[in-house]
């Protein structure tokens, strides 16, 4: 909130500061929701798209929890848009092996690609709850929050993925 | 890779992981891992998950999203008015000039129109050095009548001057009707006249002259005595 503060007043150093904090975060979640060619993109019109909006910002949530609800409203705004164009871009299942060899090439050791294919295997809710709560840290009610779901079904996402995971490692 | 069965602890893993946990259920948690070689397996699995993901985040150009970030809302800022034609400046004291000589002449009726009613006198000092007339005059005479002799007379002075009891009464039983001169005349009052008359005026309270205008109310005949049992009709 203080950065936030210092923003309205005109410090364009906070402004930096706060897309410096949480921009690895939102693309991270922007690819666990299966956005892969725009991702920079998507994560600048969050930023904006926040920023412009700001004043609505009660901090009843935390202000990355935030960043994640309006990331996936726009996440979700594009995919209705290619359904339209009949080109859609949400992960399929036959599309797991593709995504995992395009990021094999960045992924450096085999544990951590083998780790990669098996997150991409999962459900997308699976994968979103699954990266807010491992690779961001969030809690199930600022999951829910940022998803669009409840608490417990949360949760329940977040230990079948776990599931998942192991039994994919396991073979 | 088994699941440990206390689920409350595993479901705190992550916590611990990103260092969430107050300090008792830190303690807590790391106290069943040491022992649990099942949530020890799970906790190294999540620090790998996480480090995969971190390495497979794409990058993301900063400066551009900055640049592309809107500017800060302004402050909001008072509202302007438009600025008032100075034509405006002269009407309204014309308003204001025309009201207090209104309100000023009212003052002076109501106030001749109360002193002789109450037959209220002039002291004998401001009396005299206001009317030559070696009568003491009411201050409600109209200043027509208390003119100096030494300017011209009009023929409206030169009528006799009534007596004090015949100027109460004919105060009280008429309107005075509106003199131009009046005005004219106050100014031929002294100063002490001028400040007493003042103060008087000063100590009354201005009452309208004039009474609205009664309303009449028509009421329309009634056409028939059929139309007006309809209506009854109609109302129960």
């Amino acid at each position: 909130m203080a950065l936030i503060a210092r923003w309205q007043a005109g410090d364009q150093r906070a402004a930096t500061e706060l897309v410096e904090r949480h921009a690895s975060a939102l693309a991270r979640f922007a690819v666990s929701s299966g956005e892969r060619n725009e991702v920079d993109e998507l994560v600048q019109d969050t930023f904006v798209r926040a920023f412009s909006s700001i004043d609505g910002f009660r901090g009843d949530s935390s202000f990355r929890t935030w960043l994640f609800t309006i990331e996936r409203r726009l996440l979700l705004d594009r995919r209705r848009a290619e359904k339209r164009r009949r080109d859609r871009t949400e992960l399929q299942e036959d599309d797991a092996a593709t995504e995992y060899d395009a990021l094999d090439s960045v992924v450096a050791g085999e544990t951590e690609a083998r780790l990669q294919g098996a997150i991409t295997k999962l459900s997308p809710t699976q994968r979103e709850v699954f990266t807010l709560r491992i690779a961001e840290g969030l809690s199930y009610k600022e999951i829910a929050e940022a998803v669009g779901t409840t608490e417990g079904a949360a949760r329940v996402h977040y230990h079948n993925a776990m599931r998942a995971v192991k039994e994919f490692l396991d073979e | 890779m088994n699941d440990c069965p206390n689920a409350e602890i595993r479901d705190q893993l992550p916590d611990l992981l990103h260092d969430r946990l107050n300090p008792s259920a830190r303690a807590a948690v790391l106290a069943h891992v040491d022992g649990c070689a099942d949530c020890r397996e799970e906790l190294e699995l999540l620090r790998g998950v996480r480090a995969a993901m971190v390495a497979g985040t794409p990058r993301v150009n900063v400066a551009s999203i900055v640049r592309a970030l809107p500017a800060p809302s302004a402050p909001r800022r008072a509202t302007i008015r438009p600025s008032r034609p100075r034509w405006a400046d002269w009407r309204i004291a014309a308003t204001i000039t025309v009201l207090a000589a209104g309100a000023s002449s009212v003052t002076l009726l109501n106030r001749a129109h109360d002193a002789s009613r109450n037959t209220t006198v002039v002291p004998p000092s401001a009396a005299a050095t206001a009317l030559p007339s070696p009568t003491p005059a009411p201050l409600a005479q109209r200043p027509a009548d208390a003119a100096p002799s030494t300017t011209p007379a009009t023929p409206a002075q030169r009528a006799p001057v009534p007596s004090a009891e015949q100027q109460v009464a004919s105060v009280d039983d008429q309107t005075l009707p509106p003199d131009p001169a009046a005005d004219a005349r106050l100014s031929t009052l002294d100063e002490s006249q001028l400040r007493t008359l003042l103060t008087e005026i000063q100590q009354m309270k201005a009452v309208p002259i004039t009474e609205p205008d009664p309303v009449m109310i028509q009421v329309a005949p009634r056409t028939s005595p059929s139309a007006g049992e309809g209506e009854r009709e109609g109302r129960s």
